[in-house]
């Protein structure tokens, strides 16, 4: 065996030692360990959403000095990327099996399945909900952070139906700084320009004591405010340039309550719209029944549930939806989470809230759960028992040498 | 018959409106504070209670059912949650130096108010509130009677006012003091209420109308009541000229005086069927309101007016007021079966009656002093008998009472905050004797009893504050926790999470002691076992809460739609699991020995004491229900100790191997 080969397989060897150490699993749970202590604090002044986005959705945490960002630790998705390599080399590939180390075997191999069901559930789920009055029915449902901008045609055509173009979240979030990007939409006869997005805005007079963050358009222009504490209240904004026929049109789009932004072109009426991002469901929701029970002569919900008709085509099916008992159909899970009006008066008509998830891993962490339980219990409990034993001897060992 | 309801209430209401009442003073919950003295009733010559209530009468008092908080309960528990409210205790001591319990406060609220209103039963914690409302402020925390606080009462409203819907953790300690006060004050305004409509002698015999219903003399509302739809007929002939319509005022007069005090007082009786709203309970004004409305036959709850006015008629006469409150209490006893709302009542009194968690502290006191007799004289087995003894006795007790808990509400045992105490100090106590029962070194014996002391002092210190935040410890619950599934294995287990954090820390502390005090280099072994305890009880504290806090996810999953969203509540249970995690690996690894093991189990008593309490302080996030206040200065004062105990360990260690050969060292 050359030198060479002797030392490239010392140096893998090495790095497996590394990867698979006890040392860099406590660092690693310690980072972790660290990253929620901050981040649970940081929600305090700065509301969950931007505490997850800083200290848990992302591979660094970034200082900013001026405009410029610079990573200065490592933040959830990296001190997890990490403890799950070193879990599958230290925890599962370089474990001696036996009877001893088996507990250890499927603990790790249950917090690695956990590990996958997030990462499945960060990369393919859809997060969204839905709000009913009795009697409405809808095929969608919303999502609370993300945005899109929607275009179709609001004349001619048949039976009031609209097709509709969409510019995807991802395509407008990073237009700032000057940035803007054209979209040629399938459909639509002119080009559409998008530049300015703020996260929080207002649209307002344009007036000569603030600053606009977006051009002004008909006297209008966009105020920029901080994030709001509480994500899902945010109402984005940006700037949308028409291109028809070689003519600009220029217009604020806002997400907040607003009419679209309508423009003629290529014979026909166009609305554009700024809107949460929609997802379709594979069936449609209609709210039937919603009842509300206080505990008696309080104020304070004792429960609160749906009737729902699940409509597919042709057929439909009455279902019960309440707090902690959802509905789990083709993938979807729809979940009791809200009512309102919160200042309705007695008699008035209620609406239901759901929350609505497409998770592929919904039930994977209950299954990681049962593993890991049963792993532990196998492990904890041969310890203890080892433990027994060793006080039993002791014991004896007294009483033999008292006598 | 809606028709003339819509038009008989609001005739009483501008009635009374126009009627001398003490609308103009503005300050209680129904707008007007009808007990601030010329509220334009004639309430009879003031009378006093001239000797201490019966046992007999307290008795039966304590057993009348009562709805409070969205459960029916005794009116024992009524009685003395809000005396603990009020006054920080659930007996009263007053100015002669005589104490009086919950249930002869009750009674006097209830049967003797201007008595009442003298009692100090209003504990202060800042005199900053007395100067603000403008009253002469006493000691810094003391004790105020209704009557002391009056002068003030109308500038306390006004400030609360500035107040509402603020959170608390905006406000400061003096405006805390502040809401909290304005807010006892209605609600014992509300207590004081409840029985005005007894004290009343209803003018019904001013105008023929009402003369042919009703006779020559004056009635009771039950009287009244019981001709309730005449008394419709005659209001809404709208006859309000001379003589007939100055009797009607008057009558409307002390009917909206009734609508304005007694509807807001202890809702004590069972509605009749035929109500939109079977479940909630009534007032005595209530059975008025609906009696003006006329729509149900309630001859049942007529006569529990009538037996509530006979009581108030009797109060003097103590043979005649006990036989009259047990007569009372039986028919509130049928009507609560019928409704399968009695069960637990006797067993709740039974629960207060017994105490058990505060003689347990006692208990568990005496258990101490037994081991401080075990450690002066280790040969002798009358105290380490007595520290068994004293310490399961109190396990008993503490577990007695958690059982009772769980049938009186169908709960699992934890489900609030000062639930999470007792369950903690019983399985804390339990685990301790268990760990004594293996290993026999005395140990885990004397910490046993030192933790059941902490836990039931604690308990006794949060109860006052978990009634006067939630009004029952107890209480209803939301909606999302309507699930005992979930209680009982999430909420659980988390808990035990706690607990075997909380021990190994305790032990830890045994350990790094110990050292510090040399008993480690005579007992090595002892020592190796007492490390081996460390780590075992961390790995308890690690399978119940990893256990617990994945279960959490995936009721999280089932409730609100995710596994995990990083909320404060999650992230403690999380970072319980991170920590133990890291001992145990650096255990594993070799990073730490045996000091190392007691030092960063010391510190996972101080990460258990931040998930248990600290996350509750930030107020944020979903699960709202355990949110608390108050806390921090203990929970620091808590983490304090812990960092100097942890520091002691290290200078002793660094100490330890200066004073080593310098190969040893190395």
């Amino acid at each position: 065996m050359s030198d060479d080969s002797v030392k490239q397989r010392s140096l893998g060897r090495a790095v497996m030692d590394g990867l698979g150490s006890y040392w860099l699993s406590c660092l690693c749970l310690f980072v972790l360990f660290l990253l929620t202590i901050f981040g649970t604090l940081y929600q305090r002044e700065n509301g969950l959403y931007a505490a997850q986005e800083r200290y848990f959705n992302s591979w660094f945490l970034w200082m900013h000095f001026g405009d410029t960002a610079v990573p200065f630790a490592p933040s959830g998705v990296l001190a997890m990327s990490v403890l799950a390599v070193n879990l599958v080399v230290g925890g599962l590939v370089r474990l001696q099996i036996g009877a001893r180390t088996l507990g250890v075997l499927v603990i790790h191999l249950g917090i690695a399945f956990l590990l996958i069901a997030s990462l499945v559930k960060l990369r393919s789920s859809d997060e969204g909900h839905l709000q009913l009055f009795e009697g409405e029915q809808s095929g969608h449902f919303t999502s609370y952070y993300d945005w899109e901008v929607a275009v179709w045609r609001v004349d001619g055509m048949p039976g009031g139906a609209a097709e509709e173009a969409v510019v995807d979240n991802q395509f407008l979030t990073d237009l700032v700084d000057g940035r803007k990007r054209t979209f040629t939409l399938p459909g639509v006869p002119f080009e559409l320009e998008l530049s300015n997005y703020l996260p929080n805005c207002d649209p307002l007079p344009k007036g000569p004591n603030w600053t606009a963050a977006s051009p002004v358009v008909d006297g209008y222009a966009l105020l920029e405010r901080s994030p709001a504490k509480q994500a899902e209240a945010n109402s984005a904004g940006l700037f949308a340039r028409a291109l028809v026929d070689g003519k600009a049109q220029e217009s604020i789009l806002w997400g907040g309550p607003s009419l679209p932004w309508t423009l003629e072109a290529g014979g026909h009426t166009w609305a554009v719209a700024l809107r949460h991002t929609r997802f379709p469901m594979p069936f449609e929701i209609r709210l039937d029944d919603f009842q509300k029970e206080d505990h008696p002569g309080t104020g304070l919900a004792k429960s609160y549930r749906s009737y729902v008709y699940k409509v597919e085509g042709d057929g439909e099916e009455r279902i019960l939806i309440q707090m902690n008992e959802p509905l789990r159909s083709e993938g979807l899970v729809l979940f009791q989470s809200s009512w309102g009006p919160q200042n309705a008066r007695p008699g008035e008509p209620l609406f239901s809230g759901f929350s609505v998830v497409r998770n592929p891993s919904d039930k994977w962490p209950e299954i990681a759960l049962w593993v890991i339980t049963a792993g532990m219990a196998y492990d904890f409990g041969s310890k203890l028992l080892r433990f027994l034993i060793r006080m039993t001897r002791q014991g004896a060992a007294r009483a033999g040498g008292a006598a | 018959m809606k028709t003339i309801a819509r038009l008989v209430l609001p005739m009483i209401a501008g009635l009374a409106a126009l009627a001398p009442t003490a609308a103009a003073q503005g300050a209680s919950p129904h707008g007007s504070f009808a007990h601030a003295p010329g509220d334009g009733h004639d309430h009879g010559p003031v009378v006093r209670r001239t000797e201490p209530w019966s046992e007999a009468a307290k008795h039966a008092f304590a057993e009348l059912p009562v709805q409070d908080g969205g459960r029916v309960k005794p009116m024992d528990s009524l009685a003395g949650l809000k005396l603990l409210t009020f006054n920080g205790k659930r007996s009263l001591k007053l100015a002669d130096g005589s104490k009086l319990d919950h249930r002869a406060w009750m009674l006097d609220v209830l049967f003797f108010p201007e008595q009442a209103r003298e009692y100090p039963c209003f504990r202060i914690q800042t005199d900053g509130v007395p100067v603000l409302i403008g009253i002469e402020p006493k000691k810094k925390r003391d004790w105020y009677s209704y009557d002391e606080l009056l002068p003030g009462r109308q500038r306390l409203a006004e400030e609360a006012r500035k107040l509402a819907g603020m959170e608390n953790s905006q406000l400061s300690e003096v405006q805390r003091q502040t809401r909290k006060l304005a807010s006892d004050l209605m609600a014992f305004e509300s207590l004081l209420g409840t029985m005005d409509f007894a004290r009343l002698e209803y003018a019904t015999g001013g105008s023929e109308a009402l003369r042919e219903v009703y006779g020559e003399g004056p009635s009771t509302l039950s009287q009244v009541l019981a001709h309730g739809g005449e008394l419709q007929r005659i209001f809404s002939s709208g006859a309000l000229d001379g003589d007939e319509g100055d009797a009607l005022r008057e009558l409307s007069s002390q009917l909206g005086f009734v609508l304005d005090t007694s509807k807001f007082g202890v809702t004590m009786l069972p509605p009749p069927e035929g109500v939109v709203d079977t479940e909630t309970w009534w007032t005595p004004g209530d059975v008025l309101q609906a009696g003006l409305f006329g729509a149900v036959q309630m001859d049942r709850q007529i006569q529990d007016v009538a037996h509530l006015e006979r009581l108030e008629a009797t109060k003097t006469d103590p043979a005649a007021f006990t036989a009259e409150l047990e007569a009372l209490r039986v028919s509130l006893r049928e009507q609560a079966e019928a409704r399968g709302e009695y069960g637990h009542i006797p067993l709740e009194v039974r629960l207060y009656d017994l105490d058990l968690f505060w003689r347990a502290l006692y208990v568990f006191l005496v258990g101490f002093l037994c081991v401080v007799g075990t450690w002066l004289l280790p040969a002798a087995k009358l105290p380490r008998w007595g520290a068994w003894g004293f310490g399961i006795l109190g396990f008993l007790m503490v577990a007695t009472g958690i059982v009772l808990r769980c049938i009186i509400r169908e709960r699992p045992p934890v489900v609030s905050l000062y639930d999470t105490i007792l369950f903690v100090t019983a399985c804390g106590v339990f685990v301790l004797l268990a760990l004594e029962a293996m290993t026999r070194l005395r140990v885990a014996l004397s910490l046993a009893s030192l933790f059941g002391v902490a836990g039931m002092f604690l308990a006794g210190r949060y109860e006052v504050k978990e009634v006067a935040s939630a009004g029952d410890t107890m209480a209803s619950v939301i909606a999302v926790l309507d699930t005992n599934y979930y209680l009982a294995i999430h909420v659980t287990t988390v808990t035990l999470g706690y607990v075997g954090g909380l021990v190994a820390g305790l032990l830890a502390h045994a350990w790094i002691f110990g050292q510090l005090f040399g008993m480690g280099r005579r007992n090595p072994e002892a020592f190796r076992t007492l490390a081996r305890m460390i780590y075992g009880v961390l790995c308890f504290c690690l399978f119940f809460a990893m256990f617990g806090t994945i279960m959490g996810g995936v009721w999280a999953n089932d409730s609100w739609g995710r596994f995990w969203g990083w909320d404060p509540k999650e992230n403690g249970a999380l970072i319980i699991c991170l920590w133990v995690l890291i001992v145990l690996h650096a255990r594993l690894g070799g990073y730490i020995q045996d000091r190392g093991l007691a030092v960063m189990a010391v510190a996972t008593g101080a990460v258990v004491s931040a998930s248990w309490w600290g996350v509750n302080l930030l107020n944020v996030g979903l699960h709202s229900y355990g949110f608390t206040s108050g806390v921090a200065l203990l929970l620091a004062g808590f983490w304090i100790v812990e960092l100097l105990v942890m520091g002691i360990s290290l200078v002793h260690y660094l100490v330890g191997r200066q004073d080593l050969p310098a190969e040893v060292a190395a």
